[in-house]
């Protein structure tokens, strides 16, 4: 899909009205535009997830394939670039599942640890600079993708939906196949987990 | 409330999920422990 490139502002905002009824009506050059409009940004949704070129462009072609056959059952309340999103992750968490897995590591070592009577066994120092601000440097947005791409796979994944694809806990659930309790616990181990490999390079400043 | 307790709870404390009683410990125990507050605020 590499000749497919971002389109002029006028051509990413067609009527959406228009577009989904050429993709009812089964016409190849609705679902040619739809293809062009969106799969940039979801190649970048499934890169995300499954960190790995051949695996992410399989997924959103799985993804094209699923929304050509189910947009019968697309009913218009959400925006088709919504619906697509949620096909797109689905399609590349389904491909995450489907891989050889290797043995999950365990994140009990990023955790924080606690004395008997309670009190952080590592007490947290501040950092130099607020997260905000460290964020708005290039350096530490690319260090925070690598320390999120360390953390188990099943702590990233719901990291990488709740936090980067903002997705809210039920639908996180819902597309892991988890509780809505199992997100949440997730949710804050990654975090905590997260933290604790920031840490050493924010105490001290960048490194 | 401990450090264990504080930070435990720390995701529901930021989205305001707690009771009004807990929601106060919570906020007694960051007067008092700074080590706590340090981990809030690299944790945000």
């Amino acid at each position: 899909m590499e000749e497919m490139t971002a389109r002029s502002p006028a051509e990413e905002a067609p009527d959406e009205a228009v577009l989904l009824d050429g993709l009812r009506a089964q016409d190849p050059l609705a679902f040619e535009q739809l293809v062009r409009l969106h799969c940039t940004r979801l190649l970048v949704v499934a890169r995300n997830v499954l960190r790995n070129e051949e695996d992410a462009r399989e997924a959103i072609q799985d993804a094209f394939l699923s929304a050509f056959k189910g947009i019968g059952a697309f009913d218009g309340v959400a925006r088709l670039s919504t619906w697509l999103h949620r096909i797109t992750l689905n399609a590349a968490l389904m491909k995450l599942r489907s891989r050889q897995r290797h043995a999950e590591q365990p994140i009990d070592p990023l955790l924080p640890g606690f004395l008997d009577d309670g009190h952080q066994a590592d007490p947290a120092a501040p950092w130099q600079e607020s997260a905000a601000q460290l964020l708005e440097r290039r350096e530490t947005c690319d260090l925070v993708r690598r320390c999120i791409d360390r953390l188990p796979e099943a702590y990233r994944t719901v990291l990488l939906l709740r936090d980067i694809e903002e997705l809210d806990t039920e639908e996180t659930a819902r597309l892991l196949e988890v509780s809505v309790g199992v997100v949440k616990t997730r949710l804050r181990r990654a975090r905590q987990a997260l933290r604790t490999l920031l840490d050493p390079h924010f105490r001290g400043g960048i490194s | 409330v401990t450090c264990r307790k504080f930070i435990e709870f720390l995701m529901e404390y930021l989205n305001g999920e707690l009771s009004p009683q807990e929601h106060a410990e919570f906020e007694a125990h960051l007067a008092e422990c700074p080590w706590c507050v340090a981990y809030m605020q690299t944790y945000q």
